[in-house]
């Protein structure tokens, strides 16, 4: 038996700007869909399981979020940023869950009980992780229009002007959103990280 | 610049949206407040963690569910909603032509169908315990209804 080993070449970077994918995706190039949904799955991926607080809802609606961009590909408009469209679908689409869950009403601070190390001198990276999930927990349990702004900065690293467009809100409520983020979270870790540093 | 002011300028700092004098500011209030600059160092490592936080990997087949949710919309997009209604609705439409056109001959032993098309479909319907002839001139008749009552045939439909 004869057989031929096939190398098969690695795929090339495609380097179309995000905007002309979609330029090229609303021509008919199927293969431009193939690349938005690689580079944008892993970040909205990550916001949605951050937003809706569990990986079922979340994988959910990331596969109605690409629905959405194939299905109203021509209503985007190339001038404007794709990210921030992409973002928008998909924030918009956590907002209707939390609707329909119910999921608005925040959790006062006082019921919030963030556990703390019981050892007397923990290691500092022992520490480390004990923040790390102690901070997970704290931004689950932020009211969702503070922890939605927080995280597209933190984590999408989006500027003011992008999270104002994408929440729909004016540019004050994004500072003051997160500035009021920020505050809730070093209120509810202080004796975790007290303990940490 | 009190400890407010402060702190709305420390998550502008920490987010380089501050202005270079906003930044001056600050460092003078800094200075000779523990609390602000505790708060100051605190946000930064708050910050820091959360950059560092990785959710799992998506889905592996994402693009292929998207795929598929895309095709199911193409066929409900295709057939219009009343061809859809129509065809839902025509296993009953056939029900009532023969219960129209069969079942009030019934009285005779034997008869020969009104229309091919309806009867064959409706035969397709028949519980498998009736027997069928096909014998008269139109070759599309039913075996005496005698042993074949009505509530049957209406369980059948």
């Amino acid at each position: 038996m004869s057989g031929r080993i096939i190398v098969s070449k690695p795929a090339e970077k495609d380097s179309r700007s995000d905007s002309q994918l979609m330029v090229d995706l609303c021509d008919g190039d199927e293969d431009a869909f193939s690349e938005i949904v690689r580079r944008f799955q892993s970040p909205i991926y990550s916001l949605l399981i951050r937003m809706t607080g569990n990986e079922e809802d979340a994988k959910e609606l990331l596969q109605l979020t690409f629905f959405r961009v194939y299905k109203y590909r021509r209503n985007y408009d190339p001038e404007k940023k794709f990210v921030n469209w992409i973002f928008t679908i998909a924030s918009n689409l956590a907002k209707k869950e939390w609707k329909r869950k119910s999921r608005w009403m925040s959790v006062p601070l006082e019921h919030v009980h963030l556990s703390s190390p019981v050892s007397t001198a923990p290691h500092y990276d022992a520490g480390r992780v004990q923040l790390r999930a102690s901070i997970e927990e704290a931004i689950d349990r932020l009211p969702s229009h503070y922890r939605e702004p927080f995280l597209l900065r933190e984590m999408e690293q989006m500027s003011y002007e992008d999270i104002a467009e994408i929440l729909g809100v004016r540019l004050g409520t994004v500072k003051s959103r997160i500035n009021r983020a920020r505050a809730k979270l070093r209120e509810m870790l202080n004796d975790v990280w007290e303990e940490w540093k | 610049m009190n400890c407010r002011k402060a702190l709305e300028i420390i998550t502008l700092v920490l987010d380089d949206e501050a202005t270079r004098e906003q930044e001056i500011m600050l460092r003078f209030h800094l200075l000779g407040c523990p609390s602000c600059r505790k708060a100051l160092e605190f946000s930064r490592d708050i910050a820091t963690i959360t950059r560092s936080l990785q959710a799992p990997p998506p889905p592996s087949d994402l693009e292929t569910r998207v795929r598929e949710m895309l095709a199911r919309e193409d066929i409900e997009t295709t057939v219009p909603r009343t061809k859809r209604s129509a065809l839902l609705a025509l296993p009953a439409v056939a029900a009532m032509l023969v219960a129209i056109f069969i079942i009030p001959r019934s009285h005779d032993d034997e008869y020969v169908a009104c229309g091919t098309t309806i009867l064959a479909g409706s035969m397709r319907n028949e519980p498998k315990t009736a027997s069928v002839e096909l014998t008269s001139k139109s070759r599309l008749t039913t075996a005496p209804l005698a042993g074949y009552s009505r509530r049957s045939s209406l369980i059948s439909f």
